[in-house]
């Protein structure tokens, strides 16, 4: 009976007490409720931006939710927002609200805010400094922040959205500091058979971080900072203090991880972040990272923070073994440009000890100009020791001005001004302009890549397309080219002879760099004529047919062959109105050369010459067209020379005795050598 | 008794054999000449020797200085040969036997696989002569040259490659 009494009290005094808070809730509601829209208007004028709320409210004890809270650019219309938080939750101190009489905040847990990735990135460049400004005017106290399955959406790709979702937490306990959090990629594929099903979701494994740190009178001390995923695994320390941070660290990745897609969430996966995060809480944990075969160590980086320009002062590193500098600066605010310069003593990626020592220099610099990015810059490598001859080339420089970057759905297209290549091998140096070069390649994961490209070319055009696949560290290209109607001549930063052929060319090409640098393929050129060629400049001193230092042609063409051994044109063929030309010619290393060629020439050129007229009456005009088959070896400036058996050799030698053989052979080797001295 | 010694050494001054630093270059070579022809090669070697360091006027020292390298080289001592040859170019740049010096040195570069010093010998070889076949397919050096060792020596030049031929066979060759 006592009892029945005494629980019928504590009943009552339970209902009388939810009674209370419903009370008190509704109430606090109803203040809320009236007072909304001053609550919005003063928030607007404290922060930077519109903003907007739906709904807010109370419940008990001390949470305040915010519903359909919005950020906006410019006005606040329902679609226009950057930034949307379906729910905001803010956690109030009860305590200080009863003795100090005032709203203190402990945590905000931002639900499943969502934003779009290209419009969010340009409002956070566009409003960073009113960004920083906004949170450095914020009392500082203990507060908890965090942010649950935000996501950002990348642009659609037919059927399939990507999306990234993060999660982070971030505390502030009087001095010390610390967040840590994870984010994944989603990938919603839309079955393009079905479109009222909805979409299969696939993600990636999560790529965590963790940061823990302390406040100091001029900035923050980072304790340690990391970046933990399937490939890649960092640890940074240092400090902020006033504009200026140091960091140290070292990174490791795995590159030849390709991105997997797990179907769900399972629940191995969802106990193993549970786990990070439980243990981010209180220490943080030295993971290893299986695979790697990136290693980033001895990182030291100095950077000065003077809004809105960021100075790189110094940017240490050593990438597997091998030494990087790189200073540089940006100006992040409109207009946008940046510049820096990268050295390094660079062996390989992959295996130091067989790699020769190259000397690499970068500088690049780039501005925006009417909302475009336009950049100019030099690649310079040069080769500081030979061993075994490993690379194909002693020294390569690429300079170009102008580059221009688009990106347009999932292409990234380039627009370049000027573009020089030049290398330098033991062979020959070769020099390539193109002015106008355009290029395309479509933005994906995977490998290869292909670039579409076209330019113009020493007044002609240049279409083609490359491949460039990542083997290991190294990339390997392959590339097709296609050349209408340049100007031969034009081409000698390619092969110093072209200076002396003259005509349109037109040519097909394969370009190959690993294992070994070739470029080959075929030429042709149509209506031009050859100047004081090589081999036909020496054919003229030697047989006195002046008219062979000018040789006008109808059609010539030849394959070619250049690589790390030399240079080669095979199957030349040139036919003009006295003079026909097949062969091969090669120019090896030490200009040594290789050759051999037929000549038609027609009576009446060889009669031009006080050394063949004798001959040719010998023969009394028997033959229209007469053979000379020829070989030439040894130095090109000093070619060996051999008259290979032909019809019109025999008809010579059964011709004349054995004597005139032996004068004439004497008179050319006496000439010869009087024109090497001359020379 | 007195007039008897006195006889006697001088007797012995008379009949005893000259100190070799007492030699001329003219007798010292026909001395080695001699020694070659009776098959030994060594003795030859060492009057050949002493004529090249101590005669170095000697009208007989261009061929003997050449007959030392051929010695060292083919009792393998290629340090020694390299010595001699190198001397031989820088004493005697415009000899005619000098081709056949710098292929001894090639022989000895290659024999201790030194590839810079091989390439550029082998270039030095192949700016000695620019070829010209017009009706012949090979041009012999113009000096062909018999050693007072007794090796004889020839360069064939085809057009590709320069032959070098030891008593008719060839013992090595430089490619174009």
């Amino acid at each position: 009976m006592l009892m029945a009494k005494l629980w019928n009290r504590c009943l009552i005094k339970v209902k009388l007490l939810c009674l209370a808070v419903i009370i008190l809730a509704l109430v606090c509601n109803i203040l809320i409720g009236l007072s909304a829209n001053r609550l919005i208007e003063s928030a607007n004028k404290k922060f930077f931006k519109p903003i907007s709320v739906q709904w807010i409210y109370y419940l008990p004890p001390n949470f305040i939710f915010l519903r359909n809270l919005s950020i906006y650019e410019n006005n606040s219309s329902p679609g226009e927002e950057i930034i949307a938080f379906p729910t905001v939750r803010i956690n109030l101190s009860l305590w200080r609200l009863i003795t100090e009489k005032r709203f203190y905040v402990l945590s905000i847990n931002c639900l499943h805010p969502a934003a779009q990735h290209y419009d969010f990135m340009r409002f956070i460049a566009r409003n960073l400094e009113q960004i920083l400004e906004f949170f450095r005017t914020l009392p500082l106290q203990d507060i908890q922040l965090s942010i649950s399955n935000a996501t950002l959406a990348l642009p659609k790709n037919n059927n399939r959205q990507d999306k990234l979702e993060i999660n982070l937490i971030l505390k502030l306990a009087g001095e010390s500091v610390s967040a840590y959090g994870f984010s994944k990629k989603k990938v919603y594929l839309q079955d393009p058979t079905d479109p009222i099903k909805p979409p299969s979701v696939m993600k990636t494994s999560p790529l965590r971080y963790a940061f823990t740190g302390s406040l100091t009178p001029y900035g923050v001390a980072v304790k340690k900072m990391e970046l933990n995923g399937e490939g890649i695994r960092s640890e940074l320390w240092g400090e902020t203090n006033n504009a200026v941070s140091e960091i140290k660290g070292f990174i490791f990745a795995n590159t030849t991880l390709k991105e997997k897609l797990y179907e769900g969430s399972g629940l191995a996966e969802k106990l193993k972040s549970l786990y990070f995060n439980l243990k981010h809480r209180f220490t943080p944990e030295t993971l290893g990272l299986p695979g790697a075969n990136l290693f980033i160590f001895n990182l030291d980086a100095r950077l000065n923070f003077k809004y809105p320009d960021i100075e790189v002062e110094r940017l240490n590193f050593s990438v597997n073994a091998n030494p990087v500098e790189i200073k540089g600066k940006a100006h992040i605010t409109e207009p946008f440009s940046f510049n820096f310069n990268l050295h390094s003593k660079f062996r390989n990626l992959e295996n130091i000890k067989k790699s020769a020592l190259k000397d690499v220099s970068l500088a690049v610099n780039a501005n925006s100009q009417d909302k475009r990015l336009i950049a100019g810059g030099s690649l310079n490598i040069a080769c500081l020791e030979d061993k075994n001859k490993d690379l194909p080339w002693e020294k390569i420089e690429l300079v170009f001005r102008d580059l221009e970057l688009t990106f347009a759905e999932h292409l990234l297209k380039t627009h370049t001004n000027w573009l020089s290549l030049f290398c330098k091998t033991d062979t020959n140096n070769y020099r390539i302009i193109l002015d106008n070069l355009d290029t395309e390649n479509k933005i994906s994961e995977n490998w290869p890549k292909i670039v579409n490209f076209s330019s113009q070319f020493y007044n002609g055009s240049l279409d083609g397309q490359a491949s460039i696949l990542l083997k290991k560290l190294t990339p390997v290209i392959k590339a097709e080219l296609d050349v209408k109607n340049a100007e031969a001549n034009k081409l000698e930063g390619i092969l110093i002879h072209f200076s002396k052929i003259h005509g349109g060319i037109s040519s097909r090409m394969h370009f190959l760099n690993s294992p070994r640098m070739v470029l080959e393929g075929d030429m042709h050129i149509e209506n031009g004529y050859l100047n004081d060629f090589e081999f036909f400049k020496w054919l003229a001193e030697v047989f006195v047919l002046p008219s062979l230092r000018r040789v006008n042609f109808k059609q010539a063409s030849s394959d070619f062959l250049v690589s790390e051994n030399g240079a080669e044109l095979r199957n030349m063929r040139l036919e003009s109105e006295d003079l026909k030309l097949e062969g091969y010619f090669k120019l090896g290393a030490e200009d040594l050369t290789s050759s051999k060629m037929s000549l038609l020439f027609s009576y009446g050129l060889l009669n031009e010459s006080p050394k063949f007229a004798p001959l040719l009456k010998v023969l009394q005009k028997e033959l229209d067209l007469i053979a000379f088959d020829f070989q030439l070896a040894g130095n090109l400036h000093r070619m060996n020379f051999k008259w290979l058996q032909s019809d019109f050799k025999d008809r010579v030698q059964k011709a004349i005795p054995n004597f005139i053989e032996r004068k004439i052979e004497r008179n050319i080797e006496e000439f010869i050598a009087g024109l090497g001295q001359g020379s | 008794m007195k007039n008897k010694i006195l006889s006697i050494g001088f007797l012995l001054i008379l009949l005893s054999p000259k100190p070799a630093f007492t030699q001329t270059d003219y007798e010292k070579y026909h001395s080695a000449l001699k020694a070659i022809k009776t098959g030994q090669e060594d003795f030859a070697f060492l009057d050949l020797l002493s004529l090249t360091k101590e005669d170095p006027q000697s009208k007989y020292r261009l061929v003997s200085l050449f007959a030392c390298g051929e010695y060292y080289f083919h009792k393998f001592n290629y340090r020694q040969a390299l010595n001699i040859f190198s001397e031989f170019i820088e004493d005697y740049p415009d000899s005619k036997i000098k081709p056949y010096a710098l292929f001894y040195i090639l022989k000895i570069a290659k024999s201790w696989k030194n590839a810079e010093m091989v390439e550029i010998l082998e270039n030095k070889i192949r700016d000695m002569k620019q070829v010209i076949l017009v009706f012949k397919e090979t041009n012999e050096y113009k000096y062909r040259y018999t050693s007072i060792l007794g090796r004889k020596y020839k360069l064939i030049y085809h057009i590709d490659r320069v032959e070098f031929n030891v008593d008719g066979e060839i013992v090595e060759q430089v490619s174009y």
